[in-house]
């Protein structure tokens, strides 16, 4: 069963992204990490952890989307796709929680991003079937209901 | 600590942007957004907890990571909901969310962590 015929990469889309918006995502990811940092130094690493979910990445993404196809439309349309991964985010936890204080840190990080991949991708084929469902699409000939160019 | 608040920037920064990489490639958006919520902070921290402390340390980060990633799909939800449905500008309704995300974080910590 095909579920979305149009799934692929664009290495093309990289050329698109200018260095001053690279900057701006590695400096935002780095001032996260550090903040992450500084709040577990600060108030330990209870409070801290909460930043290990914060969400670095979909700003960036969603504004450079909307900059270069003038797009809201697919923008929003990134915005649910992330709502799988931050599922995947909480067995990403899970694997942490259940496995740092036992296995060494490679093995913890490997499994916890393995579980964050299983989950993100089980997550958002759920979700992609159940849209299709609810809109009758056969999910062979099925298409996202956005216009070509959100994609 | 000025040395190790520079290496966290250069991994944080590195990890982020390598997943950015891959969500700016993949098509549709709808799916390239599963990595826009990838563990790119989490990678930096946890390899930092495991490197300056020991994996009891790293295993309490994890357990709170589950309140920060269920805060993140209520932040997610918002996002979509103003983009596609409030046709709000996606800095905005970003940059407000974080708030939300926030506020939603503390309370499943304060109820259920702390």
């Amino acid at each position: 069963m095909s579920v979305s015929p149009r799934l692929g990469a664009d290495p093309r889309r990289l050329g698109r992204t200018t260095w001053k918006e690279w900057a701006i995502r590695f400096g935002f990811g780095g001032a996260v990490a550090v903040a992450a940092g500084l709040v577990a130094h600060q108030f330990g690493p209870s409070l801290g952890g909460l930043f290990l979910a914060f969400p670095a990445i979909l700003p960036a993404s969603l504004t450079l989307i909307e900059d270069h196809t003038d797009k809201t439309r697919a923008a929003g349309a990134n915005a649910v796709g992330a709502r799988a991964g931050a599922l995947g985010l909480m067995a990403f936890g899970l694997v942490v929680w259940l496995s740092a204080s036992q296995w060494p840190a490679w093995l913890v990080l490997a499994a916890a991003l393995c579980a964050w991949l299983a989950v993100s991708l089980a997550t958002w084929l759920a979700f992609e079937l159940a849209r299709r469902d609810r809109n009758h699409e056969p999910a062979a000939s099925a298409s996202w209901p956005l216009s070509k160019d959100a994609e | 600590m000025a040395a190790e608040l520079a290496l966290r920037f250069l991994i944080g920064g590195l990890v982020v942007s390598a997943f950015a990489v891959v969500s700016d490639v993949l098509r549709p958006k709808h799916f390239s957004g599963v990595f826009g919520a990838a563990p790119s902070v989490a990678i930096a921290t946890l390899g930092m907890a495991f490197a300056t402390h020991d994996g009891g340390y790293a295993a309490i980060e994890g357990r709170s990571m589950i309140a920060g990633g269920l805060a993140f799909f209520a932040y997610a939800l918002l996002v979509g909901w103003l983009l596609l449905q409030r046709h709000a500008s996606s800095l905005a309704a970003a940059a407000a969310c974080w708030g939300v995300w926030l506020v939603v974080a503390l309370t499943i910590w304060a109820v259920a962590l702390a």
